[in-house]
């Protein structure tokens, strides 16, 4: 399963909206088989904050385990880089961004 | 650009008049951000001010999540607890050398947000640097409080100036120099001075 983060907007940038992001996609995730990769894709995203990615990308990565979620397209955009990079170190496990 | 030349910039003044003044005035439209929804427009706006100044897409992108995280502070944090008047203000100035942008707000200033959850916190200085250095946020147990973690480290990484006050507490970035000091004038909210060479 793919998530495509452009889908949410090109700035992603408050808690409010990584909040409501989350719950919008959450009825999809039930539709992901057991075992099955789950992929968030940030192509197209010229703005991710910490704000945002603590409260989206975070609890996914807190649910699911290191082999089953992968991060792409994480290293274009330099806010989306520095970002994702500056959560990492509070993830309790390692996350595969390529 | 040094401090000083920093605060005497006109649209910081104009900041510093709006947030310090005791009777709440009105803040000029062009730059009051009243919700979210006009802050986000207004940010996208100064980034392409920013771009067009002849500053790097890298640097405008950057800005912009910096921006962000500081003024979405002034919203999570004084949400039903302005003093008068909710938002924010944010203004910019394109000088020969130097772009500087401001972000200021009438909240509660950082030792009133942190103190609610931490009463041990006692001090202006000691809730800027509790509020810069340690993830703890006055919306505790919610899981927060990475936002001026990450200005302060991209901003150290990147070269970008910053000036905050709160209370009678400042923090500055000059360079790769920090500096934790006193405020000649007492802020009852916060403002945020992001300053930066044009290339």
């Amino acid at each position: 399963m793919i998530i495509e983060m452009k889908k949410f907007g090109s700035v992603l940038n408050s808690r409010p909206a990584g909040h409501e992001a989350l719950l919008a996609i959450s009825p999809h995730l039930t539709e992901k088989k057991d075992g099955e990769e789950l992929a968030i894709d940030f192509k197209g995203v010229d703005v991710l904050t910490p704000s945002f990615a603590d409260e989206f990308i975070t609890p996914l990565v807190m649910e699911h385990n290191k082999n089953e979620l992968r991060l792409t397209n994480t290293q274009k955009n330099i806010t989306v880089r520095k970002t994702l990079a500056f959560l990492a170190e509070e993830w309790d496990k390692k996350v595969v961004m390529e | 650009m040094d401090m000083l030349n920093v605060l005497k910039n006109e649209s910081v003044r104009e900041a510093f008049s709006w947030a310090t003044s005791k009777t709440a005035t009105n803040p000029q439209k062009g730059h009051y951000c009243s919700s979210r929804d006009i802050l986000d427009a207004r940010l996208e706006h100064l980034r392409k001010e920013i771009l067009l100044s002849g500053t790097n897409e890298d640097t405008s992108y950057l800005l912009h999540a910096i921006l962000s995280e500081i003024c979405g502070n002034s919203f999570d944090h004084n949400l039903g607890q302005w003093h008068d008047i909710p938002g924010c203000l944010l203004t910019s100035e394109k000088l020969d050398n130097y772009f500087v942008i401001t972000v200021a707000d009438r909240g509660q200033g950082v030792l009133k947000t942190l103190q609610r959850v931490f009463p041990e916190i006692t001090t202006h200085d000691e809730a800027l640097k509790a509020a810069f250095l340690r993830h703890i946020s006055g919306r505790a147990p919610e899981r927060r409080g990475n936002g001026l973690k990450f200005v302060r480290k991209t901003l150290l990484e990147d070269g970008i100036d910053l000036v905050f006050t709160s209370g009678s507490a400042r923090y500055c970035i000059f360079g790769i120099t920090e500096e934790w000091s006193k405020a000649e004038t007492s802020v009852p909210g916060c403002i945020a001075i992001v300053s930066f060479p044009l290339t």
